[in-house]
């Protein structure tokens, strides 16, 4: 009796140890990450209109979950047949970013996923020159510069990945969705920094990131090897052939 | 080196597709329009009138905004470098005058179109050689299309 339970005891050991060796441990860094936005110094040379920096910055809490701030400078400037118009302003944005990448393929140094950002807008604009013509004849006139708070959520997804050790570069698009535009009036921003033209709703833009990311700490992720997986699905089919759910019905 | 090339090319199709996507031209409505419903004073219900020729009184002199044959519903526009516009209504030939008083804000359309200068009528007066009434239904001139007077004849 006392070497049956002797015998039962260490084949207990075996199978948990057997258990533990057929899980994939992985080491995932966590970073600290500050970027540049390229994109907008570049969109210089394609419309002199706007002038625009930005700046971000993260912190990973885990290998999917980041919260990432960022903020903007914008100033421009337009002179057209019918208006000239100017807006200038800081924008600062934040909230969370989810990468979708598994660990072990993400290996904390790639993302592919999505943000949802919360982004607010100080801004002042004015309208030094307007004209509207009808049938009666011509009105020009101007819109003071005054200061206005503008309120937006944006959802970013994009890519990113290490190109050197400590350095990554990536993209990620920004449609944006407008709040308020804090002018409670009937003159609405031409451009409010960090979400554009207010006409409509809705607006999109690109960014793109070069950044220089800092590991603090290193997670460890146990993996569950794809194999038990399996097994375990497999008597669950059989299952169901066995109590007649392959009727025939159910391929909706 | 391939990683690289990817991720710098797909951005950039982006944004020319976002940019090819954008309209540079204006193709929405600009003028706020009085829009007025011609109604029998008799039936109380809208009908059909032969002719309405509608004239701007100004100092530059008079032109002609709204010319129009069997219609019920005309519209015209406001001098939006003042505070009230004279009009002449030449419906179905007989001539009557009418004031509008106002005020005036501008307003923002869109990058491509611009400002426009929209009207809140304050006040309404007219003379009586064939319009009986006119009764104003909705004070803000906009670019919304909303009927804003009742003319009774």
């Amino acid at each position: 009796m006392a070497k049956a339970t002797y015998v039962f005891i260490i084949s207990l050991f075996i199978f948990a140890s057997a258990g533990v060796a057929a899980q994939d441990t992985i080491m995932v860094p966590l970073h600290l990450r500050v970027g540049v936005d390229i994109a907008r110094p570049a969109g210089y040379f394609i419309n002199k209109d706007l002038k625009s920096f930005g700046l971000q910055g993260s912190f990973e809490f885990s290998e999917r979950l980041a919260v990432t701030g960022g903020t903007i400078f914008s100033h421009y400037s337009v002179n057209k047949e019918t208006y000239d118009y100017k807006s200038q302003g800081m924008t600062f944005t934040l909230g969370p970013d989810f990468n979708l990448m598994k660990p072990k393929l993400s290996e904390g140094k790639n993302f592919i996923g999505f943000g949802i950002h919360y982004g607010i807008s100080f801004y002042s604009h004015e309208t030094p020159r307007m004209e509207y013509t009808n049938a009666w004849g011509t009105e020009t006139t101007s819109i003071p510069s005054s200061s206005h708070v503008g309120h937006f959520i944006e959802v970013t997804p994009g890519v990113r990945t290490e190109v050197f050790p400590g350095v990554t570069m990536g993209w990620n698009l920004s449609l944006r969705m407008l709040l308020s535009d804090g002018t409670k009036s009937n003159l609405k921003p031409v451009n409010m920094p960090g979400f554009g033209d207010c006409s409509s709703r809705v607006s999109s833009g690109i960014s793109y990131f070069i950044s220089i990311t800092i590991p603090y700490h290193t997670k460890r992720i146990i993996i569950k090897p794809r194999e038990e997986e399996e097994e375990e699905e497999e008597p669950a089919k059989n299952e169901e052939t066995e109590s007649g759910f392959s009727s025939g019905n159910t391929s909706f | 080196m391939k990683r690289l090339a990817s991720l710098a090319c797909l951005p950039v199709i982006i944004a020319l597709a976002v940019t090819a996507c954008t309209s540079a031209n204006c193709v929405e409505d600009t003028d706020p329009l009085v829009a007025t419903n011609i109604y029998s004073s008799v039936k109380k219900k809208t009908v059909t009138c032969d002719s309405i020729i509608v004239t701007a009184k100004s100092t530059a002199g008079d032109t002609i905004i709204t010319k129009e044959k069997a219609v019920s519903l005309f519209t015209f526009t406001l001098d939006p470098a003042n505070t009230q516009s004279t009009l002449l209504f030449k419906l179905d030939n007989v001539t009557d005058t009418v004031v509008i008083t106002y005020t005036s804000s501008p307003y923002y359309i869109s990058s491509a179109c611009g400002y426009t200068i929209c009207h809140r009528i304050t006040a309404l007066t007219s003379t009586d050689n064939i319009i009986d009434s006119l009764v104003l239904e909705n004070k803000s001139v906009t670019l919304d299309g909303k009927s804003n007077l009742r003319l009774y004849y």
